[in-house]
C-alpha cells in the first residue's frame, strides 16, 4: 500500500490599509502561487542544502503581471521590511511586516512580495493588486503572507 | 493580475537492488505523499523557524499501511544510513534529494517492506514513507540503493 496523493502549496497575501484621516480600514486577501524560484528555495531549505533566508516583505509600484519565471521584484519604487516570521500551525507559516504613516506617502502600490534580500529584491512570491492603492501621509500598511501545505 | 494556482508537492522513492550473486539489478520507483509531520517540517525549514535536519534514510520490515498522521518509522526491525543530500543546481527542474546505500551486511536476511526518511536515528521525526506491498528479501551479497526526491511543480 502506498499513498499516491499529493500535497498542494498555497500562498496568501493579506493586505491591510489603515486610513489615518478617516480611521477606515481596508483589507484585501489575495491568493497566489510561489514562483518557480521560490519553489526551488523551498526545496533547498527542506533538504538543508544551499539554504536561503526568506526574511523580507516588500512592496512596489509595479503593475506588471506576475510571471512564474520572474526572479526579482519589479518596480521603479520598491521598499522592504524585515518580516516577523512565525509558525501559525502545522500547516501554515507566516511572514508579517508593517509600514508606518508617511513611509509610503504619495506612492501607489500594486505589488506585494516576499524577498530574500533588499538590493535586487530576489523574489520568493509576489501578487499584484490590479487597481493599486495610493497612500497618504497618515496611512499605514500591514502585509501578511501565509504559506500552507495541505494534502490533496 | 495574479497567479491563483498552487504548487504541487510530490515525493518519489527510487529503490535499486543489486543482486550480488547474479549481478541482476531490480529498480522500483514509487510516488508518495509527504506525511503531515513532514509537511510541517517543510514549512518550518522554508521559513527558518524551528528548523529540523532531515538526515536519515530508513528501511524496515513494517508492512503496515502508511498513515498521513504517523510520526515515526514503524517496524520490529529497521536500520538507517545518513543520507547524502543535494538540491538541484537550478530552479528548472527543481528538486531536493536524499540518497544512501545499504550493503549486504546491513540488510542481509531481512525482508524489507518500508522505505522512509526521518530526522532521528531511532526513526522518530518521520518525513515520508513508502510501502512495497510484496517486500524484498535480501541476501548477504546484495546491495540496496535508496533515493528519495521531492519536487514542487506548478499546479492550477
Amino acid at each position: 500500500m502506498l499513498m499516491r496523493d499529493s500535497v498542494t502549496a498555497h500562498g496568501w497575501f493579506i493586505v491591510e490599509v489603515n486610513r489615518g484621516d478617516s480611521n477606515k480600514k481596508e483589507v484585501y486577501i489575495v491568493q497566489n502561487r510561489v514562483v518557480r524560484q521560490g519553489r526551488w528555495f523551498m526545496l533547498r531549505n527542506t533538504v538543508g542544502v544551499n539554504t536561503v533566508s526568506i526574511d523580507y516583505v516588500a512592496v512596489s509600484n509595479s503593475n506588471t503581471a506576475v510571471s512564474d519565471t520572474e526572479t526579482q521584484l519589479p518596480g521603479t519604487f520598491r521598499n522592504a521590511k524585515t518580516a516577523t516570521k512565525s509558525r501559525v500551525s502545522a500547516t501554515t507559516v507566516q511572514w508579517q511586516a508593517s509600514w508606518s504613516a508617511g513611509e509610503l506617502n504619495g506612492q501607489t502600490i500594486y505589488s506585494y512580495a516576499l524577498v530574500t534580500e533588499t538590493t535586487n529584491y530576489t523574489e520568493f512570491s509576489r501578487v499584484v493588486h490590479s487597481t493599486g492603492i495610493t497612500f497618504g501621509a497618515n496611512d499605514t500598511l500591514s502585509v501578511t503572507y501565509q504559506l500552507t501545505l495541505t494534502a490533496s | 493580475m495574479l497567479i491563483p494556482g498552487a504548487g504541487k508537492v510530490e515525493g518519489r522513492f527510487i529503490i535499486e537492488i543489486i543482486r550480488g550473486d547474479t549481478g541482476k539489478r531490480e529498480v522500483y520507483s514509487f510516488a508518495n505523499r509527504v506525511v503531515a509531520q513532514g509537511r510541517d517540517y517543510m514549512l518550518r525549514n522554508t521559513i527558518g523557524v524551528n528548523t529540523v535536519n532531515i538526515n536519515y534514510l530508513f528501511v524496515s520490515n513494517s508492512n503496515t499501511t502508511v498513515s498521513d498522521s504517523e510520526t515515526s518509522v514503524p517496524g520490529t526491525w529497521k536500520t538507517y544510513k545518513t543520507a547524502t543530500k543535494s538540491a538541484s543546481p537550478s530552479d528548472n527542474p527543481a528538486y531536493a534529494q536524499w540518497s544512501a546505500t545499504f550493503s549486504g551486511s546491513d540488510v542481509g536476511g531481512q525482508t524489507v517492506y518500508s522505505y522512509a526518511l526521518a530526522t532521528g536515528t531511532d526513526g522518530s521525526g518521520e518525513f515520508s514513507r513508502i510501502l512495497h506491498s510484496t517486500g524484498i528479501t535480501f541476501g548477504s551479497n546484495d546491495t540496496l540503493n535508496v533515493t528519495y526526491q521531492v519536487q514542487i511543480t506548478a499546479a492550477n
